[in-house]
């Protein structure tokens, strides 16, 4: 289902099968994904002045009036004429919240017939100031500066909604309340008006918006039950299961980072510790690599021990050389441009704590972004060839 | 047919309000989510209404290139992208399609966008588009180029050498 009014009020539902009434857990996720791809590259404003720095036109992600405008300054530097904009360092948007704005990339063009020079642009923070200075003003020139970088650079899909792991809602498929109207409508019977309108029609709709309402109350109690939907007891389960809490955590991240560690709770089986894995890094998981299939027996090339299948010598320390990979387990995983070094590094942390919790101690791990091109190191990813 | 609420996107006049925002928007009975991996919060609703309505007023209208041989000869369009639609295919600039900007030339080294005018949304609303900023590069040339509203319906793109392919952004 999906829809808001009287029968499906907010929270919205994603799902759905009509595309006329229907929004989806992949439609949501289309919006949150566009949105913020287009948010990272669109400029924080354009604008255009004259020679003196008076503002002709003024578009900006802050808005459009003469209150979101740069105040511009000129200066004569000998022949030259520089135009110094400073934007304001935050506002408040139409929510009422503090945005901030950190300018890092601007660009100055000609703006009139009146300006041929080449116009430069220079960004320079300095001072908690978000400042541009723009250059080589004509006489009666016009110039037009367009600049980029504001809070809608770091913009992720939680902040509307979004998450790698979104669903669409399986129990409330039709409203709550429309099945409760109509089963209200049937248990009156005929001596019961049905028409919509009238104090039988309101009464049917207010109880059914009140049942509605409690198995709504419901679905959350179990749903708050379960580390991996909880959202108002996400704290707690946190607590439990002894997950670290960052400053830069997510609802959607302590979810999965409570969910992944719940699953410990269920044995290092190869299964369990895949399952765990994928819930921990979403789509960055590829797969789990081992070098042991326990199910075929076969022989493991990497496993070596005296007498049965000799190790090499240089490895012998005395009664032939023992040695295995059986034991070895490697996570393969991306790194899409769209996650930064601070969450990748957060990702792989929390990898290494599961991993370090779920298998046998006679486990070791690793990870790798790409099985067989190299590995990371510091960070810039070199092939092993390089090194060889 | 749905027709939805405020303007078209160029228009520039779309607040948090046209997406559904309301500063008093809230879950029903101010009640939490139910279960954060199918539902969507009223705030989260809020804070895409807000940020889309951002970005849709510094969002260019247009993004076209093209190249110019000499004065008086054939303007080719290479491409066009506007907030209505993308070209198919390369077009004569004098000559261009429904729902397209002309490029024609002005005199030697100095060309005209016919952008300004009245442009159909995909639900069919139509509102006038004025151009208030532009910027050009000549790509094929190491004379800077540079382009600049005239009126309310031209941009003006000029360069020291007539050869080149310019791209042009529009808003």
């Amino acid at each position: 289902m999906a829809g808001f009014g009287g029968l499906c009020p907010l929270p919205l539902r994603l799902g759905g099968t009509r595309a006329e009434t229907a929004w989806t857990a992949s439609d949501q996720s289309a919006v949150c994904r566009d949105l913020v791809a287009v948010a990272r590259v669109l400029p924080f404003a354009h604008v255009v002045t004259d020679r003196d720095g008076a503002v002709l036109r003024y578009r900006g992600v802050n808005g459009l009036s003469s209150e979101h405008h740069p105040v511009v300054t000129a200066e004569d530097v000998g022949p030259l004429r520089f135009l110094h904009f400073v934007f304001p360092a935050e506002w408040e948007d139409s929510l009422g919240l503090r945005r901030s704005v950190n300018i890092k990339t601007a660009e100055a063009s000609p703006a009139n017939a009146a300006q041929a020079d080449v116009l430069t642009a220079e960004v320079n923070n300095a001072a908690g100031r978000q400042r541009v200075t723009v250059g080589s003003m004509n006489a009666g020139g016009y110039v037009q500066l367009t600049v980029w970088g504001s809070y809608l650079d770091y913009v992720r899909i939680e902040d509307y909604g979004g998450a790698t792991d979104k669903t669409d809602c399986e129990p409330e498929k039709t409203p709550y309340a429309w099945n409760f109207l109509n089963a209200l409508r049937d248990a009156r019977g005929s001596g019961y008006t049905r028409e919509r309108g009238g104090l039988v029609h309101v009464e049917n709709m207010a109880l059914a918006r009140a049942h509605a309402a409690s198995w709504r109350r419901a679905e959350r109690l179990a749903c708050n039950a379960n580390p991996g939907t909880a959202l108002e007891k996400a704290e707690e389960w946190r607590q439990v299961l002894g997950v670290r809490r960052r400053d830069r955590d997510t609802d959607a991240t302590l979810r999965t980072r409570n969910a992944a560690k719940m699953r410990a709770a269920l044995g290092p089986t190869r299964a369990t510790v895949d399952d765990a894995v994928a819930e921990l890094m979403g789509p960055l998981y590829v797969r789990t690599w081992r070098n042991y299939d326990p199910t075929t027996m076969a022989d493991d090339p990497g496993t070596f021990w005296p007498g049965v299948n000799p190790g090499a010598a240089t490895r012998d320390l005395g009664g032939g050389a023992w040695y295995s990979d059986r034991q070895h387990v490697v996570v393969e995983l991306v790194q899409p441009a769209a996650v930064g070094a601070l969450e990748w590094q957060d990702k792989l942390a929390d990898l290494t704590e599961l991993l370090d919790l779920m298998l046998p101690a006679t486990c070791t791990f690793d990870w790798v972004v790409s099985a067989d091109s190299g590995f990371v190191l510091d960070v810039s990813r070199f092939d092993e060839g390089c090194l060889g | 047919m749905t027709t939805p609420t405020g303007g078209p996107a160029w228009t520039r006049s779309a607040d948090f309000a046209t997406y559904g925002g309301h500063l008093e928007k809230a879950n029903f009975q101010g009640e939490p989510v139910i279960n954060p991996k199918t539902d969507v919060d009223a705030g989260h609703l809020q804070r895409l209404s807000a940020d889309l309505a951002a970005l849709t007023r510094v969002a260019p209208f247009c993004q076209m290139s093209f190249s110019a041989v000499a004065a008086g000869s054939t303007v080719t369009v290479h491409e066009c992208r506007l907030m209505t639609g993308v070209t198919a295919a390369a077009y004569d600039g004098a000559a261009p399609p429904a729902g397209f900007p002309g490029v024609t030339h002005v005199s030697a080294q100095v060309l005209a966008i016919e952008i300004g005018g009245l442009y159909s949304d995909d639900y069919s609303v139509s509102d006038i588009f004025e151009p208030a900023f532009a910027s050009a590069t000549c790509t094929s040339d190491t004379d800077p180029a540079r382009a600049y509203t005239s009126g309310t319906s031209t941009v003006i793109v000029e360069s020291g050498l007539t050869i080149g392919t310019f791209s042009v952004w529009i808003s």
